[in-house]
């Protein structure tokens, strides 16, 4: 066992905190323990102090070593429209072509998904049914049907279904904002800051503006037939600049929540980020979390997902062994049929996991399981930080690589301090946000 | 471990962290180092309930007033008990463990307890001493203190602990089982152990804490702003239950003032009518106390208690400055002001100590109902707890001196001294008289605080000088900070006991017969010396032995600077209980007074390593010591030993003894064989302190 591996020591307004990565569990520890603990991981030795607490050795780890067994779906995204109405810079998904040719998801394919993930779950189960791209409205009326169709055959079967929807919303309609509202949507508008700076970077064919048509589609969904949730994801690049004010400006916009993503792995010819760049993301991230927190403890709403997401998982002290579901409980259908480990990945032959005819490939999701096990990954293994950050996005890594370690741990590191002053300052916001706000029961 | 203890302090703070610590039974309180160790039952938790396990697959039931019950035991464990031994009933007779050494070193030994004829309590302080490690127990039937068993039974026994064999003897009808195994660890991490104990196992025994254990405690051991007796109005008599309903209801008036309590069922019942069932007015009633159910629910509307003076609201007035004309200018006469009060101190303590013995109390507290006899034995036992108070002052004071580099001072004054040459002096003359209205007023007047007197009209009172001392040392220049933090602790302590002496002499003055009466007395004023005639003469000089032998003691107590003062002090203590205490009896059971005539005192020789200034110390007028006796020769090296040291300090005593070990009277026969017995204690006890040191004096 490794011991800066297990063990991170967290300083904060609130005093001195002990991270131990198995469990992620966080304690509160005076300052004369804090300094022996220290002591002992800058010679590479695991505290004697605290050895109770550890894992191994003959004691349960949280997290075991053994990959999991490939588990039945809960989760799947349809790519109901392999092609896009934009064409922004960064784009993984090149206009949503994912490098090879457009193309829209057929009813038969997606009705065949839909069935497949309904009959393979087990009882009573929650099921998320994704509609991804491109742009899914450029496929409206599959969105339409197998929303329907999904929806009463899940429930039928027994099962809870819920829908998610990515969209860039400058084709939203009327009828479309109607159908998010009515059945049990969560959705996330693509939007990357006020008119300059997404305009900057999110085109419409010709010279139109796409921040325009976007407020328009999401005002049809804020003002009229507002979803079960709504949030923006911005898009960040080297060229977004200060971000704090364009979280000021997507939360008067009426949503529910808003958060950042850097743009890592993007075609050739667009700046991405680098070491350099990313210390400066970081900077204006952490800027936009101390703005969140004295928020919280002033009891005032500054839903920036990206912290309040954070500050969840390390309440719960969640803590697991991959990035995400992808491979796992999650899977994405291409347009053809095809699984893929994640809406990402579409069409990359490494992350295919069989098909709708033949069924999941298991024996490549076990590999696939087994190998992204993050005790496994370089340089994850001896990072202290790797159980809450299972190892990073596929897509990003098989790109490029682990390019945004310095910048997650430090984020990491102030969600850590931020709970722990929070979790004195603010300890209802962890039992009940919403009482916490003062809107006992509503509805976010 | 407690060390361990001190050290990690973590505390869960998210959910993971909290499952992982907490969810394993008990409360954050139930961590030992969080609790306080108490039981009566115990504050956070029963402590008893943490040993009831310390044998492996035993419990044993430590609530008990006569022995430890074996309540269970897991069959599952082979061990040679049945069902019908338990039924007929196991106690624990004997532990042989890894118990700490007893100097405090921190190191361990296997240690053997008898444990039968014990109280439960009494042996869970026995268990909670035992440390990690093997352990064997002997378990036998019920079995009262002095009872012994079969020799042949005793050999079995033996011999079963040699082998190490879990083994069951007969014995009568029943069996005897000793039993080897490893002290269970009640604690995991820090943590209560969860395979040992159950949740609420260790709370269970606690009902309503604090406020049922406030109630319950039965040892008149509160702190100071819980206290059990206060007093309702500043400078009146500290005799009034703190836990008395004060609702003023069946016309008793709050605060009280009715005449100190002597029954306790009047404490606990109240009073409202005398003996012949005459309705008292109120202010004579006494309120009853508050039961449980009354304490719990109100016990955080009990008032403020500060100096022992209960009060609603307390307006702190800043302590005024003394002049600095007024503080000692230096070293040389603060030294000199601490030598009086040594002398003081030591002079005070006999006038006590003879006004103690001067009351014809009972010995053993009187029933209840026999209320003059009980005041009397309440009177004449808080003089003594002033008087054992003194002693300690007398050691403080000492322990002071020798801080400064001065040494030692055993003095005793015969009056007071106008030290100032201002005329503001408690003059004085100090002498033995017995416990009447005038001299109980004496020891008032010296104990008063300071601050109930006018400094412009009134004389300075002991306080007074003590805190005129304080100022001055923390003022001085010519003392070391780390010198200063030991002694102003020394001297504020002094000053805080002087307040409660003065509170406890008010009490004995109300507890003690009024005026000019003398019924209660058995001792004369200023007795002379017996007629070398007179059958009680040997008890006398006993007496006079008895406290010379003390104070040659003190004196290597005192030079022994303070690493052993408290050890030292301890085996001081068997002289003064188990010798001049039975001495003095002694004497005035066979119509005698006891004379504390001073004696001369071996300063040289006695004061071990400690420096003698001879010259300071013989041109300080304060100290009578006589420095004129001759040493006696030494054999052998120019330096005494140790032996020879302690030897010499037990030797007024045991000439006596070798002499009364013959004597026609067979009270002196006795006397003088109980006295050689604790002599050879004290020698014991004092060398073996002495030589845990490598130096030699």
């Amino acid at each position: 066992m490794q011991a800066e591996a297990e063990i991170r020591v967290v300083r904060s307004a609130a005093g001195t905190h002990l991270f131990l990565a198995d469990g992620s569990r966080l304690f509160d520890i005076d300052d004369d323990t804090a300094r022996g603990i220290e002591a002992d991981l800058a010679r590479g030795r695991l505290p004697e102090s605290i050895s109770g607490l550890l894992g191994g050795l003959g004691r349960r780890r949280y997290i075991s070593f053994e990959p999991i067994s490939p588990p039945a779906l809960r989760s799947i995204s349809l790519n109901v429209a392999q092609a896009c109405n934009m064409s922004c810079g960064y784009c993984y998904a090149d206009r949503g072509r994912f490098g090879g040719n457009a193309s829209l998801m057929g009813e038969a394919v997606a009705r065949h998904a839909v069935d497949q993930l309904i009959d393979s779950a087990p009882a009573n189960s929650d099921l998320v049914i994704g509609f991804m791209g491109g742009e899914p409205f450029v496929n409206r009326s599959l969105v339409h049907e197998i929303t329907a169709y999904a929806d009463n055959r899940a429930r039928k079967a027994g099962h809870r279904p819920r829908f998610s929807l990515t969209t860039n919303a400058t084709l939203l309609t009327e009828a479309d904002a109607e159908l998010l509202g009515r059945y049990p949507f969560s959705v996330t508008v693509s939007l990357d800051g006020d008119a300059a700076t997404n305009d900057r970077q999110r085109r419409l064919p010709g010279r139109q503006s796409a921040y325009e048509r976007t407020i328009n589609g999401l005002r049809l969904l804020t003002d009229r037939h507002r979803p079960r949730h709504i949030s923006i994801r911005a898009t960040v690049s080297p060229l977004s600049g200060a971000l704090l004010p364009l979280l000021e400006h997507f939360f008067s916009l009426g949503v529910d929540e808003a958060g950042f993503a850097p743009v890592l792995a993007a075609p050739t010819g667009f700046p991405a980020f680098n070491g350099a760049s990313l210390v400066e993301f970081t900077a204006e991230m952490i800027a936009c979390g101390e703005h969140a927190k004295a928020a919280i403890s002033g009891a005032r709403r500054f839903p920036f997902s990206n912290f309040e997401t954070a500050l969840q998982e390390i309440h719960r002290g969640t803590h697991r062994p991959y990035p995400c579901g992808a491979g796992a409980g999650y899977m994405s259908v291409g347009s053809k049929g095809d699984y893929f480990a994640c809406h990402r990945l579409v069409d990359d032959a490494e992350f295919r996991f069989g098909d709708l005819e033949s069924g999941l490939n298991e024996t490549r999701r076990s590999v696939h399981l087994r190998n992204m096990h993050v005790d496994r990954q370089e340089p994850c293994k001896s990072c202290w930080a790797r159980y809450l950050c299972g190892g990073g996005c596929y897509h990003e890594v098989a790109r490029r690589g682990r390019l945004g370690c310095d910048y997650i741990r430090a984020w990491l590191e102030f969600c850590l301090a931020a709970y722990a002053e929070l979790s004195r300052s603010a300890p209802g916001y962890f039992e009940n946000p919403d009482r916490h706000f003062g809107q006992p029961g509503a509805a976010r | 471990m407690t060390g361990e203890l001190q050290k990690r302090k973590i505390f869960p703070l998210n959910q993971t962290a909290h499952s992982d610590f907490l969810v394993r039974g008990n409360p954050v309180t139930t961590r030992p180092d969080d609790a306080v160790e108490n039981t009566f039952p115990g504050l956070e938790f029963d402590h008893r309930n943490l040993e009831k396990q310390f044998f492996p697959g035993l419990v044993f039931e430590l609530h008990h007033d006569e022995a430890a019950w074996l309540r269970s035991f897991d069959p599952t464990r082979d061990y040679p008990i049945t069902e019908a031994d338990r039924e007929a009933g196991l106690t624990l007779w004997h532990v042989r463990g890894n118990f700490p050494t007893m100097d405090g070193s921190g190191q361990v030994e296997v240690s053997t307890f008898p444990l039968f004829g014990m109280g439960g309590t009494e042996i869970w302080q026995i268990l909670r001493e035992l440390e990690a490690g093997d352990v064997a127990i002997v378990l036998g039937p019920p079995r009262a203190a002095g009872q012994t068993t079969p020799a042949q039974i005793d050999d079995q026994v033996q011999q079963a602990l040699q082998t190490g064999n879990n083994t069951a003897i007969s014995f009568g009808a029943s069996r005897l089982v000793v039993l080897f195994g490893r002290r269970s660890e009640y604690l995991v991490d820090g943590v209560i152990n969860p395979s040992v104990f159950e949740a609420g196992d260790l709370t269970r025994s606690l009902c309503a804490p604090w406020q049922y254990d406030f109630t319950d405690c039965g040892c008149w051991y509160w702190a100071s702003n819980k206290p059990d007796m206060v007093a309702v109005s500043e400078s009146g008599p500290q005799i009034y239950n703190f836990q008395r309903v004060r609702t003023g209801a069946n016309g008793v008036p709050e605060p009280p003032q009715h005449a100190p309590v002597v029954a306790l069922e009047e404490w606990t019942r109240g009073r409202t009518s005398d003996a012949v069932g005459n309705a008292l007015p109120g202010p004579e009633r006494v309120p009853r106390q508050m039961n449980h159910a009354e304490l719990i629910n109100e016990w955080e509307s009990l008032p403020v208690v500060l100096n022992d003076v209960e009060a609603s609201k307390y307006v702190t007035k800043p302590v005024g400055p003394i002049p600095d004309d007024q503080l000692l200018p230096d070293v040389g006469s603060i030294l000199a002001r601490l030598s009086y009060l040594a002398s003081i101190e030591h002079a005070l303590m006999v006038e006590y100590l003879y006004a103690y013995y001067s009351v014809a109390a009972p010995r053993r507290r009187p029933d209840l109902t026999n209320e003059p006899a009980l005041r009397l034995y309440e009177a004449a036992n808080t003089i003594l707890s002033v008087a054992i108070d003194e002693m300690r002052h007398f050691r403080w004071v000492n322990e002071i001196l020798v801080l400064l580099g001065h040494a030692p001072v055993l003095a005793r004054a015969d009056k007071t001294i106008d030290l100032d040459h201002d005329g503001r002096f408690l003059d004085h003359t100090f002498a033995l008289i017995p416990a009447r209205e005038e001299q109980i007023d004496w020891f008032i007047a010296v104990e008063r605080p300071s601050k109930e007197v006018d400094p412009e009209t009134r004389p300075d009172t002991i306080d007074g000088m003590y805190t005129r001392l304080l100022f001055s040392i923390e003022r001085s220049s010519e003392i070391s900070q780390d010198v200063k933090d030991r002694i102003l602790h020394l001297i504020k302590l002094i000053i805080d006991e002087g307040y409660d002496h003065y509170h406890r002499f008010l009490r004995v003055k109300q507890l003690l017969p009024p005026g000019p009466a003398n019924g209660h007395l058995q001792l004369p004023p200023n007795p002379a010396p017996l007629e070398p005639a007179h059958v009680a003469k040997e008890f006398e000089t006993r007496v006079n032995r008895s406290y010379e032998v003390i104070l040659n003691l003190l004196l290597i107590v005192f030079g022994r600077g303070d690493a052993e003062h408290g050890d030292l002090i301890e085996a001081t203590r068997i002289a003064m209980v188990d010798s001049m205490d039975v001495e003095i009896q002694a004497l005035i059971n066979a119509r005698g007074a006891p004379l504390f005539s001073v004696p001369q005192v071996l300063a040289e020789r006695n004061l071990g390593r400690f420096a003698l200034a001879r010259q300071k110390t013989v041109a300080d007028k304060l100290v009578v010591l006589d420095m004129s006796v001759p040493k006696p020769p030494l054999t052998g090296s120019a330096k005494p030993s140790f032996t020879q040291i302690v030897e010499a300090a037990t030797g007024p005593l045991d000439a006596l003894n070798r002499a009364h070990a013959s004597a026609a009277d067979k009270d002196l026969q006795m006397l003088a064989a109980h006295s050689a017995s604790a002599m050879q204690r004290v020698r014991t006890r004092f060398l073996s302190i002495m030589k845990s040191e490598s130096d030699v004096p």
